[in-house]
């Protein structure tokens, strides 16, 4: 499912807005921002990958990049020495 | 055990409890059967979220759902309040997260959400407050949490809106502790 709050933020980055439950009938906006109309939250939702597929595709590249410093010459070692994982 | 009859005659047609008994009543009359002592629990309302809440705001903003109503039985008597639940911070710039507990309109404690420094990634970790706090009153309390991002539109979670975590809860309880 994608996060409300990511879609609002790709379209004002200013936001100030609080949304409960995930939910486009439970969003309320601060601080004099701009209301976005939902119809246009939902179409930037559309757009925007899943927090699953954000999550998946986290792993392809934390796999890539570790197997293309394994390439480069680096042990497992080394690896996680500079990148933690 | 010796039973004691009373002379209802004494007090009309009834004995009014209220007004013409002092002790604790047993049990099996209504009472407590036996008289609370400092630090006691008297009584446990406690109130769970289960979805999510999210905001950029950066003044205190109450979450739906976490508030809950008290009425201590006496204005000696503590309200041990406590709040646990999975929080989070976007933090990619810095900022943090802040979350808070309100007596009515009164923040009594405060703390930091979890967070993640440096990374657009958003940490959901266990976080917790508590605080015995002493409201001297009879009245009704209402305790509430709240959080805010402390700026640059970080956005700041309880619980997430999606993820690995099963039967995720935020949960605020408040205890009633004789004084």
């Amino acid at each position: 499912m994608t996060d409300i709050i990511k879609a609002i933020l790709k379209i004002n980055p200013n936001a100030k807005v609080t949304v409960n439950a995930n939910d486009t009938n439970q969003i309320t906006w601060h601080e004099g921002t701009t209301p976005i109309p939902v119809a246009d939250i939902e179409a930037k939702m559309a757009e925007l990958p899943t927090e699953e597929e954000e999550a998946a595709q986290k792993e392809t590249d934390a796999a890539s990049g570790k197997q293309k410093l394994k390439d480069l010459g680096l042990n497992d070692a080394e690896i996680k020495a500079l990148t933690g994982a | 055990m010796a039973i004691t009859r009373l002379n209802t005659n004494a007090f009309g047609t009834s004995v009014n409890l209220a007004s013409n008994v002092t002790g604790t009543l047993p049990a099996a009359n209504g009472g407590s059967g036996r008289t609370a002592v400092t630090g006691n629990v008297l009584q446990v309302v406690s109130t769970a979220k289960t979805d999510s809440f999210t905001t950029t705001a950066t003044s205190d903003t109450a979450v739906t759902g976490l508030s809950l109503s008290i009425t201590p039985s006496s204005s000696s008597n503590k309200i041990f309040v406590i709040f646990t639940g999975n929080t989070s911070c976007d933090n990619s710039n810095s900022y943090y997260g802040a979350m808070s507990i309100y007596r009515d309109s009164t923040r009594i404690v405060g703390g930091q959400t979890g967070a993640t420094s440096g990374s657009t990634r958003i940490d959901n970790v266990n976080s917790g407050m508590s605080i015995l706090d002493s409201p001297s009153s009879t009245s009704a309390i209402t305790y509430q949490l709240y959080i805010k991002s402390e700026g640059n539109s970080s956005t700041v979670r309880i619980n997430a809106t999606s993820g690995v975590v099963a039967d995720e809860k935020a949960v605020i309880t408040a205890m009633e502790i004789a004084g």
